[in-house]
């Protein structure tokens, strides 16, 4: 009895150990904000990093005789190129599922002029349309946010035509967009610009045929601190609780603010914990700028290449030129044996 | 054991209150949602001032079934409209559509054009932009005729 007794209760101990540390696991999981620490350096033990600190190690040395300059990334680099910084989370990073999709971009971006442009600045994208008489469509409008990482990068537009306002998410790198022009490059107070839909019409309207503003060359990008006020009585979001710079909004009620001042988390901006989860760290971002730099030179290249080709086919003659040497060349084969190259 | 039990309240409070939905979200339009007539026909300019906003009573859409139409209704769908005391067809032109689609145009307002029991569109012109993939599809070739701006 006492051996049975003993081995049920054996039994039942690691039967509860098991659940007890599965329970913890699966609970913490869910808790917003908590992930473990294994899952966490998960990405940090892996071979293929181990190989590449090493190799920056290397690099750094080496550049710190010749040149400070060369490592360092600019200050703007995950403004200019957001599609190209991967997903912050480390359990839904994959290091060859980037490396394959840069590479798919870097094609892409071979095939047409993708611009620098920012959340706020005005764009006309053109994209391919069979049923349209002129084979392709045109739209303009201020761009409100660009979201998801890599192939996947998406921005939206929003313009207000014949009265009514429009929105237009495009995909980045879909290949039925033929041209992308910037006709205002701006940066706002924002990084998202939704509440533009609760604002006047007149801060989104832009006409079709507007003509592109030129800046002066070596200029940065211009800040507009323009403020919008929000006039519609039912808005989508309750904008005083996102901490917004670029809205004014109307006197509110009391119980409004006490709510939004419950609500708000003003610890948020000195939590370094979660700015080390939410960003992509200096190391991942060189590796990535290194790629960036390689393709600018690839792009040189191909752009001269592809020159050099469109060259040999306008120097080809036309149809009767190209006669007149068929039948030079049918005489001289009378006269003299095929020479073989 | 203690120390789980002491855990539990906190933690399984979380885990109940965290609300999943077990439907598929209503994006699109459904029964008596209220629309906006998109239209220069009479019957529209009215209905749109009515004491009663125009509204859907029934989406003509099918879901793989004979029998049952769909709850939801679309851009480019077939509804049926309560407007100023009559039931009239109506074609959904433009939509909220709060999950959105790359390329397909998301609009501030839930347009709609009416049509007789044939399919024609009673009025002769719209008075607002339509998507542009209405003109990929057959059925819908009669209202891309009508329409002013595409989008």
């Amino acid at each position: 009895m006492a051996l049975a007794f003993s081995n049920t209760n054996k039994f039942l101990l690691n039967n509860q150990h098991i659940l007890r540390s599965v329970l913890i696991l699966s609970v913490r999981y869910k808790q917003r904000g908590h992930i473990a620490d294994h899952l966490v350096e998960h990405h940090r033990k892996l071979p293929l990093s181990k190989v590449k600190t090493s190799a920056t190690e290397d690099v750094s040395q080496v550049n710190d005789e010749k040149n400070q300059n060369v490592r360092t990334t600019p200050h703007d680099f995950k403004y200019v190129y957001p599609d190209f910084l991967p997903n912050p989370i480390p359990f839904l990073r994959d290091r060859i599922l980037e490396k394959l999709e840069r590479k798919d971009m870097f094609r892409r971006r071979q095939q047409i002029d993708i611009p620098e442009f920012y959340v706020g600045s005005v764009l006309a994208v053109t994209s391919a349309d069979p049923y349209a008489p002129s084979r392709r469509n045109r739209f303009v409008g201020i761009c409100i946010q660009r979201e998801k990482h890599g192939l996947k990068h998406e921005f939206t537009l929003r313009n207000i035509v014949d009265g009514l306002g429009v929105e237009i998410v495009y995909e980045l790198y879909n290949p039925t967009i033929t041209r992308i022009e910037v006709l205002k490059l701006e940066r706002r107070l924002d990084e998202n610009l939704a509440y533009l839909r609760d604002a006047p019409p007149e801060y989104c309207t832009f006409p079709f045929d507007m003509e592109p503003v030129k800046l002066p060359p070596g200029s940065g990008v211009p800040l507009n601190t323009i403020q919008v006020p929000i006039t519609s009585t039912h808005w989508q979001y309750k904008w005083e609780r996102h901490d917004l710079k670029g809205v004014l909004l109307p006197p509110l009620p009391r119980s409004v603010r006490k709510a939004a001042e419950r609500y708000s988390e003003p610890w948020r901006q000195w939590d370094i914990m979660r700015q080390y989860r939410t960003e992509i760290h200096d190391e991942d971002r060189d590796e990535i700028f290194e790629d960036i730099e390689k393709h600018k030179q690839d792009l040189a290249q191909y752009r001269i290449d592809s020159k050099e080709n469109i060259k040999i086919i306008r120097t080809r003659q036309k149809a009767a030129g190209r006669k007149a040497i068929l039948d030079d060349s049918q005489q001289t084969k009378h006269s003299n044996p095929p020479t073989s190259k | 054991m203690n120390s789980l039990i002491k855990l539990l309240p906190t933690t399984l409070d979380f885990v109940l209150h965290r609300s999943f939905s077990i439907t598929s979200p209503l994006n699109n339009l459904q029964k008596v949602s209220r629309v906006n007539v998109v239209d220069n026909s009479k019957l529209a300019l009215d209905g749109n001032v009515y004491k009663r906003m125009p509204r859907i009573i029934h989406c003509y859409k099918k879901n793989n079934s004979l029998t049952r139409t769909r709850l939801t209704a679309g851009l480019g769908d077939k509804v049926l409209l309560a407007i100023k005391g009559q039931m009239k067809k109506a074609i959904i032109v433009g939509c909220k559509q709060t999950v959105r689609k790359p390329n397909v145009p998301q609009f501030d307002k839930n347009n709609v054009v009416l049509i007789d029991d044939d399919g024609n569109p009673i009025g002769t012109r719209i008075l607002a932009p339509i998507p542009a993939f209405f003109r990929t599809r057959g059925d819908l070739a009669k209202i891309a005729a009508i329409a002013t701006t595409f989008v």
